[in-house]
């Protein structure tokens, strides 16, 4: 049985739907302490002592929130914070003295001594990253009140990996763009994109395999740029990735498209007739399904309810829903097929 | 298409080792690749815990030798950044790691500061006027290009933020 929060599997991030195109952001500050060596250089005993440390610095302020040592986190359950948080870098190799904090928001995640001493994690799903940072900002400053973060006036604030220092700072943005992606403009508005402040990739990294149709938005440098222009240029370069989705959209609603149109039945009928199926199939086939939802070619379902299967098939959160223990079920491809045909339930073709 | 496999936290390349550790009775199961340092580190102690060597510049603090972080070896402590400030400032130039602008400066004035952002004594307050900079940014690029529903629709986001403001 899980030992995690329940609010983090009875809520999934993006079920709310307030934007159809960018769906989150995840915002990342490392910091450490002044007055212990770096991660790298401690042993388990210091590891374990800077984590006690931080999770009950942190837990004065956020009361309804439960600290994890890592060595007694199931693997299953490191693997649902990752899916759950957005994760790209995995955790699942526990070392003594590393741990996690989480509250009942289910937006906040602390990580301790993986490579920094502290990585603090918020999710925002309301396309408005200002207010994931305030939220950020507002919890460093309560650690800060007790605690001198380790900082230079020249590299700013100091990271295991000098490459992340100064503000320290990383944001991701989450952009759903299956209209670009499938009618090949993506590239076209890529090339646009000069902006060398900001990176652009998947969520397997890559750009050429787009799993889920998922376009992610980076910053470039933590270091050399204030936490303002940062997410104002991530902000700004969002926004006209979501405006050419959206007319694009408005484009293919008006004129149809028999390519986007196969597309998506095809993907109806892989997710409603499949006996297996991968989470990759699975995402990139509820990716079109949203899209045919969005222009009016598939009912009987809400956004929101693929919102969620985009959570739900992914290997952690449907081992928890089926009471899985471990990861490496063999009928796994199987039992997602079955649970999206019920999810699916209702759903039909416009002709 | 194959369920994604676990990975090597350290590389991102396929998990090929399971290392099982029993500790009384919690059996941790670490998955990595065979070049893994996590790997090396469990079975030969890990060196970057241990790197002090006779004759290297080494940071006094933590013992992290200049040799380990040429290696990419992550830093020991507050002290690495001022023991090794120049090879750090080249590598972080060679890296891309600061923008362009900056890095043509930090040429010729090494002693620089880069960091510009917030330091723990001056928190930043970032308003919406940041949002909304951006979504006026947008709404002259779509005026621009005649594009009157996008337009429309930024300006109603615009002035929802507007009412937030007041």
């Amino acid at each position: 049985m899980s030992s995690l929060p329940p609010s983090l599997a009875e809520h999934t991030l993006w079920e709310e739907d307030k934007n159809p195109i960018w769906l989150g952001s995840s915002l990342t500050l490392q910091r450490n302490l002044a007055r212990y060596k770096f991660p790298p250089k401690l042993s388990d005993v210091e590891m374990a002592k800077v984590s006690i440390l931080l999770a009950e610095t942190l837990q004065k302020d956020l009361k309804n929130s439960t600290y994890f040592p890592a060595d007694k986190l199931s693997p299953l359950d490191k693997e649902f914070i990752f899916e759950h948080f957005l994760c790209l870098e995995s955790f699942q190799n526990p070392d003594k003295g590393q741990g996690f904090l989480l509250d009942d928001t289910g937006r906040f995640l602390a990580l301790f001594n993986l490579k920094n001493h502290l990585q603090v994690q918020w999710i925002d799903t309301s396309a408005d990253i200002l207010a994931a940072w305030s939220q950020l900002v507002k919890i460093e400053l309560g650690i800060g009140k007790t605690l001198d973060y380790a900082f230079s006036p020249k590299f700013g604030y100091l990271t295991s990996d000098p490459t992340l220092c100064g503000t320290a700072l990383q944001a991701l943005l989450f952009l759903h763009v299956p209209a670009l992606h499938h009618t090949g403009q993506l590239h076209e508005v890529l090339g646009k994109q000069t902006d060398e402040d900001i990176l652009t990739m998947g969520l397997e990294g890559a750009l050429d395999d787009l799993v889920g149709d998922f376009l992610i938005l980076k910053n470039h440098y933590t270091l050399g740029v204030t936490e303002e222009g940062l997410l104002h240029a991530l902000q700004t370069n969002a926004m006209k990735f979501t405006l050419a989705e959206k007319t694009l959209r408005s484009h293919l609603k008006e004129t149809g498209n028999a390519e986007i149109k196969d597309l998506v039945s095809r993907a109806y009928g892989l997710l409603v007739h499949s006996y297996q199926l991968q989470t990759k199939e699975a995402l990139n086939a509820l990716s079109l399904i949203k899209l045919g939802l969005d222009l009016g070619w598939i009912t009987g379902i809400s956004s929101q309810t693929i919102n969620t299967l985009f959570f739900k098939c992914r290997r952690a959160h449907l081992a928890q829903i089926l009471n899985e223990k471990t990861l490496d079920a063999h009928d796994m491809p199987h039992k997602r097929a079955e649970f999206i045909h019920k999810a699916l339930q209702g759903i039909a073709l416009k002709e | 298409m194959s369920e994604r496999p676990i990975e090597c936290s350290q590389c991102k390349r396929p998990a090929k080792v399971i290392y099982k550790e029993i500790l009384n009775d919690t059996i941790n199961c670490t998955e990595m690749c065979t070049d893994c340092p996590v790997l090396q580190a469990k079975l030969h102690g890990d060196p970057s815990k241990t790197d002090k060597k006779e004759g290297q510049l080494c940071c006094g603090s933590c013992g992290t030798s200049l040799e380990s972080v040429q290696m990419g070896q992550p830093v020991g402590c507050i002290e690495c950044y001022v023991v090794f400030n120049d090879f750090l400032v080249g590598e972080l130039i060679a890296a891309d790691a600061i923008p362009p602008a900056l890095q043509k400066k930090l040429a010729s004035q090494r002693s620089q500061a880069i960091h510009i952002g917030k330091s723990p004594d001056q928190p930043v307050d970032i308003t919406l006027s940041s949002r909304l900079a951006s979504l006026n940014e947008a709404l002259n690029d779509a005026l621009k290009r005649e594009n009157y529903e996008q337009a429309a629709w930024i300006r109603d986001q615009i002035k929802t933020l507007t009412e937030k403001q007041k």
